[in-house]
């Protein structure tokens, strides 16, 4: 009897413990959803690319954006509005280099992209699709088989937000080593536990400015937030040996593994989640975060 | 005095063969022949009388001797009885002694033949006792024919009076040969000094490889060098481009490298002073000899170290021999070069000096075979049948002329060159080929043979269009287009003036064929009729690998003369397919005609539609397949009754189309004799154009035609859960794109056939994007990595296919595989600070091979 006790008394604890912890959560949410604007001109911006037989990473305005090492075609549509923190000229660069170990290109590789905007209309449908640039790798490179490739292409975007003293405001990080190291373990700590209100702490500031560089609709922040829910976690991968890469100035941070998969990414956050449809694989999810250290903090905060 | 001329005659032992035809004595083995003289053979018996009449004469005398000195005859009385009884006895010593005389200054020609028997080479061997005391004492003459002789080649064996001399001839002396069972004994490899090679040499070295073989004398052999590998298959090493060379087995002076090892024999030293009559001896060896230049391309061939033996196979039987030991050179590139003072090359050919068919040297011969053109015109020249060299000939000629009908017959004249039938083996009987030297086997009705001396052969001849009908007009037009490939006859119409030129030394068929002199121009062009094109602008332009392609040309071919012609009359000829499975209707045009008898012209294209079908359906498979694999059929049908049954357009989910080809040929020809070889072959071109043969410019959505084709399903299914954007818009498109062309001139003359180098590419393309903005923010579509290897396949098409002529007709030969698409379909949901990547492999599109496969004669029978 007593240890059926035991048991009851341990679950009510937890009980208790899950109620302050979604209490503090509920608050973090709703001073999210209250930072929704609404805008009159809502331009969408995003990068349409198709790349072949290459290792691919693209950076916009110093962030990087997406990187993949693509053995064969890849074709892929991505938003860009989170790295475009203000209105005026953006700078978009490409960098390519050879998939496998290869010392130059195969004659497979190819590039191309169209980069634009739409406007939302309403809180969902685009407007026809406006194109800024259009990129295609010309013959001539692909023949000369190089073994690095990099463009850079600056354009002008125009939207309604202004997110730039965000980085301007953060600390230099280049001579903080200690805190940085610290933040990877507290980091992983945060995860381990499912510490799901740390989390949103960290994630606070970068949840409001996404829902918002996004035009998201209440619906849209609200699922948002459901998506980052840690309990979709299965699995969590120990930690690989990692190493630090500064962009932006050294105002961002992000830690990576020092493996690469065989995608060529460097995921230092690692775990799985279930298949999506019954049978198949495991989902394979990554937390790719970039740090920064707003001004007169003490703590790593999540981009 | 022809008459004084002495006949020598084997007397055979156990295992030994005459055949008095060819005058050729043949051993199973090596062995003594024993032989005698037919002339002494008849003296012999005259001697015999003689013996006898002496025995008889003398116990005559002895008898009568005896008698009368019972009687008390003086001693003087008896002795002159007896030597009158004794003076016929004399008399007939006296002529026997005479005959045996006649036979005491016979010399012995004992040769080796090669490939020439020539009396000025041939003299009495000093090995040999002159005269015939052996046959005086033992009935025949016994001569040793070696072991290393056996194999073929051949030995003259002749007995002659000193002043006659030797005649080389038939019947006068014998060829003697041994059969024997080939063998490789060994091979060896050595140095320009005859030393054993023992270390590996390098490259560029001069060397010799010895091949000791046993009864091959006069054989001939392929050989083929081989570097042994042990862990990869051999590589065959080529001697001056050819992967074998020819050699012939040889009576070879024994080297030192030789003595000791292998059996030698003795030959009488060739050169030397004869008046001692003391035969000088040398040793010979039955080999071949091989230099071998080390080439330095076998490095590309077999690489830096190579190890190489030689393969041996007999040309006469087409085996290999395969019980000898193998012996290796080693070859090097860090080791020393062997070098010699002589140029050496690696000659692909070194035979002929030796002869194996004991006919090439009978006295009743010809050397020469000529076809002659009455008149003898600028296209059309005499030309040789056959001339006598060393070489090998054939038995049986096949000689190709072209004819007009039989309403239009030529000349045409045979003759044998040189012909000398006086020593025939048949004289005076009455198959001598004094009498007649051709003589004229079959004659059919499209020739006539108008003079035959035995010498030369004068005849008519024509090329009869219907063998077994009335020779008219009209049948020649009915009948036309089993001549469209005019070296392929049919069998009734294979009918050959059948001859034989016949000589003791060559005894050869001729068959005198006759082919139409018909020309052949055909013009041939299909296109689509009407695009069967599907649009709507539901879906977005995606950006594309492919070209834009240029306004198409219309297909127009450069034989297009008699297209031209065709048209102005207002003779073009349409003809239609059957409905295809699509519900398309497709038609073509085409002109065929045949101009023959120098002038006269048939049109034929009406006869020739249908097979013309039969090549299109080839290359119409090459879309209608690939419809079908892509399922743009299946969602082409659904698409149409999806309409009908609403009765207005809905999305549909195809764009653009994949084109029929369109094809234009232009074709002449025409059978044509190479002069140098007499061989019939078809002359003339074609012309292909196929542009495009294939051509796509079509997207297909998957996510529209999900509900038609099951197998898009499940990736459709995981991208929108991975999206969760059920009844949000998205396009998923399987785009093709692209074109392959062909322009291509085939040259009928050459020999083979050709790769169509078809130009171009048909590239197949997925690709995603939404229409509505996501949290996520990529969805990655990646041809599978495994199957990557197989790059242009799986992200393409490409059609093979090759032109070739055979004797039934021209053809194309198309083949096309279709490697299908398996994606791993790599969904990653990228928030901005996150991602979740499925990936899973879906197969969208079932591999296939040879989609496409055929062979269709577009000219033949």
């Amino acid at each position: 009897m007593k240890y059926i006790i035991f048991c009851l008394v341990l679950f009510t604890n937890f009980e208790i413990y899950s109620q302050t912890n979604k209490t503090n959560m509920e608050l973090i949410k709703k001073e999210i959803l209250d930072n929704i604007k609404t805008y009159k001109i809502k331009p969408y911006y995003t990068i349409k690319l198709q790349i072949q037989a290459c290792d691919f990473e693209l950076l916009l305005n110093d962030i990087p954006v997406f990187s993949y090492s693509v053995k064969g075609g890849m074709t892929n549509e991505i938003p860009l509005n989170c790295y475009i923190l203000k209105s005026g000229e953006q700078n978009l660069k490409i960098k390519l280099t050879p998939i496998n170990n290869q010392t130059h290109f195969s004659e497979q590789i190819d590039l191309s992209f169209d980069l634009g905007y739409n406007n939302i209309v309403g809180e969902k449908s685009l407007d026809q699709y406006i194109q800024l640039v259009k990129f295609q790798l010309p013959q001539e490179i692909k023949d000369e088989k190089l073994p690095y490739f990099e463009i850079k292409i600056p354009f002008n975007a125009d939207v309604p937000y202004n997110y730039n003293y965000i980085l301007e405001n953060a600390q230099d990080l280049s001579k903080q080593s200690d805190l940085l190291n610290q933040t990877v373990n507290n980091f992983y700590h945060i995860l381990e536990t499912k510490n799901s209100k740390k989390y949103f702490e960290l994630m606070k500031e970068s949840l409001k400015m996404q829902s918002d560089v996004e035009y998201m609709s209440k619906e849209e922040a609200e699922k948002l937030l459901r998506d980052l829910n840690l309990s979709q976690i299965k699995k969590l991968y120990p930690l690989d040996n990692y190493e630090i890469k500064f962009y932006a100035n050294n105002k961002l941070v992000r830690f990576v593994s020092k493996n690469q998969d065989e995608d060529g990414n460097q995921y230092l956050y690692k775990y799985t989640v279930p298949p999506l449809i019954e049978g198949k694989q495991d989902g394979e999810g990554s937390f790719n975060y970039l740090f920064y250290l707003p001004k007169d903090k003490e703590e790593l905060e999540v981009f | 005095m022809d008459n004084n001329k002495l006949h020598v005659i084997p007397v055979l032992e156990n295992g030994q063969s005459y055949n008095a035809l060819t005058g050729t004595l043949i051993l199973s083995k090596e062995g003594t022949i024993s032989v005698t003289i037919k002339e002494y053979k008849e003296d012999e018996k005259r001697i015999k009388e003689l013996e006898d009449k002496k025995k008889k004469s003398l116990e005559f005398a002895r008898k009568k001797w005896d008698e009368h000195a019972k009687k008390g005859w003086s001693e003087k009385k008896l002795k002159e009885n007896y030597n009158a009884n004794m003076q016929d006895s004399e008399k007939w010593d006296k002529e026997s002694l005479a005959i045996l005389g006649k036979y005491k200054d016979i010399n012995w020609c004992w040769n080796l033949v090669g490939n020439k028997l020539d009396y000025n080479n041939l003299s009495h061997n000093e090995s040999f006792n002159k005269g015939i005391s052996e046959i005086e004492s033992t009935g025949t003459k016994k001569v040793l024919f070696p072991k290393f002789l056996v194999g073929g080649g051949m030995a003259w064996l002749e007995a002659f009076h000193e002043k006659e001399g030797a005649t080389g001839k038939m019947p006068h002396g014998i060829l003697v040969k041994a059969k024997g069972t080939p063998k490789i004994l060994k091979t060896e490899w050595t140095d320009f000094d005859f030393e054993p090679i023992k270390d590996s040499v390098g490259f560029t070295s001069k060397v010799i490889l010895h091949i000791y073989t046993s009864a091959m004398y006069g054989q001939e052999v392929e050989i083929q060098l081989i570097d042994r590998d042990l862990f990869t298959a051999n590589d065959k090493l080529s001697f001056s481009g050819q992967t074998n060379f020819l050699r012939e087995v040889n009576i070879l002076k024994a080297k030192k490298n030789d003595i000791g090892k292998i059996e030698v024999g003795d030959l009488v030293k060739s050169g030397q002073d004869k008046t001692d009559h003391i035969a000088e001896l040398e040793k010979y060896t039955q080999k071949i000899e091989v230099e071998v230049f080390i080439d330095a391309n076998w490095k590309k061939e077999g690489g830096g170290k190579l190890k190489i033996y030689p393969t041996i196979k007999s040309k006469e039987t087409d085996t290999y021999f395969e019980d000898f030991e193998r012996n290796y050179l080693s070859v090097d590139e860090k080791s020393p070069i062997l070098t010699a003072a002589q140029e050496v090359s690696n000659k692909v050919a070194i035979v002929g000096a030796v002869e194996t068919n004991e006919s090439a040297f009978h006295p009743c011969k010809y050397n020469g075979i000529e076809l002659k053109v009455i008149p003898e015109t600028e296209k059309e020249k005499n030309r040789i049948i056959f001339k006598e060299n060393n070489m090998s000939s054939p038995v049986a000629y096949n000689i190709p002329i072209i004819c007009a009908d039989t309403d239009h017959f030529k000349d045409y004249a045979i003759e044998l060159d040189d012909l000398e039938t006086k020593e025939c083996r048949f004289e005076g009987k009455s198959n001598s080929h004094e009498k007649a030297s051709i003589s004229i086997l079959k004659t059919p009705e499209n020739y006539q043979i108008t003079k035959n001396d035995g010498k030369a052969l004068n005849f008519k001849a024509a090329f009869n269009y219907h063998p077994s009908n009335d020779n008219l007009i009209e049948m020649t037009s009915l009948k036309m287009l089993e001549y469209i490939w005019p070296i392929s006859l049919r069998d009734d119409n294979n009918h050959a003036l059948e001859l034989r030129a016949s000589s003791c030394r060559y005894d050869k068929a001729i068959n005198i064929i006759a082919y139409p002199d018909v020309k052949w121009a055909l013009d041939f062009r299909f296109g689509m009729k009407g695009p069967e094109q599907y649009t709507h602008t539901n879906l977005p332009t995606y950006p594309r690998n492919g070209d834009e392609e240029k306004a198409e040309k219309k297909p127009q071919s450069r034989h297009s003369d008699s297209f031209e012609k065709a048209k102005k009359a207002g003779r073009i000829n349409t003809y239609g397919m059957e409905k295809r499975a699509n519900g398309m209707e497709l038609e073509f045009q085409l002109v065929l005609k045949a101009e023959y008898n120098k002038g006269e012209e048939i049109e034929l294209a009406d006869k020739y539609a249908q097979k013309i079908k039969k090549f299109l359906e080839l290359l119409l498979s090459l879309k209608e397949g690939l419809d079908s694999l892509t399922n743009i059929d299946k969602v082409n049908a659904g698409h149409k009754s999806a309409v009908k049954g609403i009765g207005k357009f809905l999305k549909s989910p195809i764009i653009g189309t994949i084109d029929y080809p369109a094809i234009s040929v232009g074709a002449k020809w025409q059978a044509a004799i190479k002069d140098e070889t007499n061989e019939v072959y078809t002359d003339g071109k074609i012309f292909l154009r196929f542009n495009p043969l294939l051509k796509g410019d079509i997207s297909l959505d998957i996510i529209a035609a999900a509900s038609y084709v099951p197998a898009f399903g499940q990736a459709v299914k995981a991208i929108e859960i991975a999206l969760n954007t059920a009844g949000a818009e998205l396009n998923f498109l399987f785009t093709i794109f692209g074109q392959v062309n062909l322009e291509f001139e085939y040259a009928l003359a050459e020999k083979g056939g050709s790769n169509l180098n078809l130009n171009g590419e048909l590239g197949l393309k997925l690709t995603l994007s939404g229409k509505v903005k996501v949290n996520f923010s990529a969805v990655i579509f990646s041809v599978n990595g495994e199957i990557q290897a197989e790059a242009s396949a799986v992200s393409s098409v490409k059609p093979k296919a090759s032109i070739g002529h055979d004797k039934n007709g021209t053809f194309i030969e198309a083949k096309c595989d279709f490697m299908g698409i398996n994606i791993v379909c790599i969904i990653t949901a990228k928030g901005k600070n996150n991602q979740i990547q499925y990936k899973d492999t879906y197969n969208v599109l079932d591999r296939k091979d040879d989609f496409v496969k055929g062979k269709t004669y577009l000219i033949g029978s």
